[in-house]
């Protein structure tokens, strides 16, 4: 049972940088690359803040929401409005360059070590249902759900979702029905990532602040978003949870070093039995 | 500007390249220092990689983050090699190229299925697992502490020396660059562009669109084990964690920076990269901002890296000192020379029939179309025209019902199949390629009947310049009938857009199609547009083929039409001669109006020169195959 606890942990976080995918995709068409990386940066406000400066810990939630959204609202002005309508492969390539220039200025700063943050001074561990597991992970579990619930009741019960909803199926459509694209595309990537830089101190107690992580929790905050099926909130927490699960039973049984194998063989072995994700639907051809 | 159209004027080019390669070969020779000379050979392996993802990234429009784990592939092959099988470079070095393009197929096959992101993100995830499989084959590839004791290498049990070495690798690198030269400037090049463009439009012309991406991605594999390989000798050491995050981002930037959409941008970038940030050591602190910073610049600002920019600045150049010699070459093309005949084909639609979730698009439609004769499909929009073309090109599955071209049935085929059959089409939206030439595009009509293998294009064989030959011949011909010969060395995508649809009318018929698709054809044409296209459709006409027209303008369909057949809801309302279906109730009911005669569409006696216009304005939302 502990494996049980600490994939559903390791899910949560995978879940947090799919369900900010999902917000841009949602809000913008695009998939925000440097998802993880406000993530990330969201995990160095903690450690800057808590461990060289001695701020509270609302601060450093106040300022990693901050930092990170206003990180986001750059991006979107430099790396994805200039290349609305090139199409192709632009906007992932000036993301990722985008997201490189985080990682270089956080090693430029911090180093390349991975550092512990403590955050919630919650290290106890207890025991439930034969298996170990700490406050912090019920934290970050119940973060998870509530994320992808709220996210999904906020997509499909109301205005604003539903107008995002409506531009990722025909975005010029939706724009004569008087939806602001280009407002929805930009509110989206600073919500997206000043959420992410709000879970940053969150996760931070689970995976350090380790700049190099970020690279690692996109692919696979990706690979848990084309399984639960681009868009859907739902689809992403059950996938992010089952990714985390087949990770810690993975190292468990088949050996630590091998798990990532294990989840891209999952990912491969579900991309061509079911080619839209777990949950997709079956979309009519963009013709 | 592209590199197709340069390429094809310029036949002394290939003299300038051979004594540059002279001259880089001789550099050891010519006195250049041993640190120099290792520069050279980083610059030259890292090319190769980035040459790859060129092919898929700038060709094919796929980006692949996976050229590491290639590249890593045949580093550890050719290693491995060299250290317990044989010591000789030409072995580990064919061995490398056969282990890149096997690790290239496995991963691309399932990101390739996607396409865009899934790709990127596969692929890359690839390169995060490269240590771990590396310690899946145990101590002989040396698990996570590397594999050492590379040998010098052997040419045929000759040891290569320092020099011998470095010409090794500018032979390689060499070689590799005229191959995809020949590659990348032929009708491969061109089917790459017309995939990147649209997958709707590959399968029109006849190519798959799956197969075509697998190619490329195959292809672009090769050299990149081969640099791998050559690596592995060069440092005489492989390490695992050295083919990481850096290493992508480095190729990733050097392709962007160079041109993805260039043989030869390659070379550019990597020496940028490798006099840059990877040997400086101002840079060492600062040397992921700049790889970002230049990924970021670098997509935003260069259009197709720095060779884009040069290739623009020589396209302008020409251009200006070309414009005099032009003006006396016009009007010499004149509309004698008819189109190439073709095999007369009935189209027969029997219960055809498609739903999207409960709404019948197309409900039972039934019809025949006759060679050497136009066939209207009319109707209100959301009547089915649309789907019934899509239904027949196979873009999409038929629930109900069959579609047979002279007795066969093409009912189910991919559309790429459908094409082959002799189906041509064109778009409401012209898909009109960026990047060639109006020569190249016409002959991309042709890829699907006119396939050449890539090795014979690559060897430029007897066989590959027949197949040129024949489609210049072709093309000509037909550009003659459409009067575009005087501009056919012209870039296709910024023309006019009468002349885009007159272009695509021409790819339609190019590959010797005799069933012709055409969907809104006149949308957007102006008054001498449409008297061209009446003109260039009765051409087809007498060259036997079957046609078969969407059309909003009724006064056009009125001038033109054989044949009418009126859709609604989904459902054949009538068919019949234009005469015919004109009085029929129910079209008076369901499309035409009341008020039909009022409008003064039956004063179109004299329709070409009364100028039908537009009646319905093109619906900008939804149209097949937009890009992106």
């Amino acid at each position: 049972m502990t494996e049980v606890w600490a994939g559903l942990t390791t899910g949560a976080v995978y879940a947090f940088i799919a369900l900010g995918y999902n917000v841009t995709y949602l809000a913008g068409g695009v998939i925000n690359f440097a998802q993880a990386y406000f993530l990330v940066l969201g995990t160095f406000v903690a450690y800057w803040g808590l461990e060289q400066h001695d701020l509270s810990v609302a601060l450093v939630f106040v300022i990693a929401l901050v930092v990170a959204g206003l990180g986001g609202f750059v991006e979107e002005r430099l790396a994805i409005r200039p290349l609305r309508r090139s199409g192709g492969s632009a906007e992932l390539v000036t993301m990722i360059g985008f997201s490189t220039i985080i990682t270089g200025a956080l090693v430029l700063a911090f180093g390349s070590n991975a550092m512990p943050v403590s955050v919630f001074h919650l290290d106890t561990t207890h025991e439930a249902f034969g298996g170990r597991f700490q406050p912090l992970d019920i934290v970050l579990i119940a973060a998870a759900l509530v994320l992808g619930f709220g996210l999904h009741l906020l997509t499909h019960r109301t205005r604003i979702g539903l107008a995002a909803l409506a531009q990722t199926d025909d975005r010029e459509a939706a724009q004569l029905r008087g939806i602001n694209v280009s407002a929805l595309s930009i509110g989206g990537f600073i919500i997206a990532a000043a959420l992410a830089g709000v879970l940053g101190p969150i996760v931070v107690e689970q995976t350090f602040a380790s700049a190099s992580i970020a690279v690692v929790l996109a692919v696979k905050g990706f690979v848990v978003l084309v399984l639960g099926g681009v868009g859907s909130h739902r689809g992403v927490l059950v996938a992010g949870f089952t990714v985390g699960l087949v990770e810690a039973f993975g190292s468990r049984y088949v050996g630590p070093s091998y798990r990532d194998d294990l989840v891209f063989l999952l990912f491969v072995a579900v991309l061509m039995a079911f080619p839209n994700g777990i949950s997709g639907k079956r979309r009519a051809r963009a013709v | 500007m592209s590199r197709l159209m340069a390429g094809s004027r310029t036949a002394g080019r290939p003299l300038v390249w051979i004594v540059v390669f002279a001259v880089v070969a001789g550099l050891p020779w010519l006195g250049l220092g041993a640190s120099d000379l290792r520069t050279v050979i980083l610059i030259a392996i890292l090319a190769l990689t980035v040459s790859g993802l060129n092919l898929s990234l700038g060709y094919a429009g796929e980006l692949a983050l996976g050229q590491v784990a290639v590249y890593a592939a045949g580093a550890y092959t050719g290693g491995y090699i060299a250290i317990s099988v044989v010591n000789d470079v030409v072995v580990a070095l064919l061995a490398a190229a056969v282990a890149a393009l096997v690790v290239g197929i496995v991963t691309g096959i399932p990101g390739l299925r996607l396409g865009h992101w899934t790709l990127a993100i596969t692929s890359f995830f690839m390169v995060l697992l490269i240590p771990s499989i590396v310690n899946l084959f145990g101590d002989r590839l040396g698990r996570y502490d590397g594999l050492q004791g590379i040998p010098i290498a052997k040419i045929f049990g000759h040891e290569l020396g320092t020099n011998g070495f470095y010409l090794l690798v500018v032979v390689v690198a060499g070689l590799w660059f005229a191959l995809l030269r020949n590659l990348v400037m032929s009708n491969f090049g061109a089917s790459l562009l017309v995939l990147k463009e649209s997958p709707v439009l590959a399968g029109a012309v006849g190519t798959s669109p799956y197969v075509t991406k697998l190619k490329a991605y195959a292809i672009g594999a090769v050299p990149a084990g081969l640099a791998g390989c050559l690596a592995a000798y060069q440092d005489s050491y492989i390490s695992p964690v050295s083919f990481g995050l850096d290493l992508t981002i480095v190729i990733l930037a050097a392709s962007i920076l160079g041109g993805a959409m260039t043989v030869y941008g390659a070379i550019v970038g990597a020496a940028i990269m490798q006099y840059g940030p990877l040997e400086s050591t101002v840079f060492e602190k600062y040397a992921t901002i700049a790889y970002g910073a230049f990924l970021l610049l670098g997509g935003l600002l260069l259009r197709n890296g720095l060779a884009g920019v040069a290739t623009s600045v020589v396209g302008y150049l020409r251009l200006h000192v070309r414009h005099h010699e032009q003006e006396s070459a016009q009007d010499t093309a004149g509309a004698l020379i008819g189109l190439p005949d073709v095999e007369p084909t009935v189209l027969r639609l029997t219960g055809l029939t498609k739903a999207f979730g409960g709404n019948a698009a197309v409900d039972d439609v039934s019809f025949v179309a006759l060679p050497g004769q136009i066939t209207a499909l009319i109707g209100p929009n959301g009547s089915g025209k649309t789907t019934t073309m899509n239904l027949i090109s196979g873009y999409y599955r038929a629930d109900r019902g069959v579609v047979t071209l002279n007795d066969r049935d093409v009912t189910g085929l991919p559309p790429h199949k459908v094409s082959r059959s002799g189906v041509g089409r064109t778009f409401q939206t012209p898909l009109v390629p960026r990047g060639l030439t109006v020569r190249q595009v016409l002959t991309t009509g042709r890829l699907g009947t006119s396939p050449v293998s890539l090795v014979a294009t690559a060897l430029r064989l007897p066989v590959h310049r027949r197949t040129v030959a024949q489609d210049h011949e072709v093309g000509d011909r037909i550009l003659g009938a459409l009067r575009l010969l005087d501009r056919a060395d012209a870039d296709a995508s910024s023309l006019a857009l009468g002349t885009r649809r007159m272009l695509e009318l021409g790819r339609a018929v190019a590959g010797g199609s005799s069933l012709i698709l055409l969907d809104e054809v006149a949308s957007g044409l102006d008054e001498a547009d449409i008297a061209e296209l009446v003109r260039i459709l009765e051409q087809v006409k007498r060259a036997g083929a079957t046609i078969l027209l969407v059309e909003h303008n009724f006064a056009l369909v009125r001038a033109i039409a054989d044949h009418v057949v009126v859709l609604g809801e989904g459902r054949v309302l009538a068919a019949g001669s234009i005469g015919e279906i004109e009085v029929d109730p129910a079209v008076l009911k369901g499309y035409l109006g009341d008020g039909v005669e009022v409008t003064g569409t039956r004063s179109s006696e004299h329709a070409s020169s009364r100028a039908p216009t537009d009646i319905t304005p093109d619906r900008p939302t939804g149209t097949l195959g937009r890009p992106g």
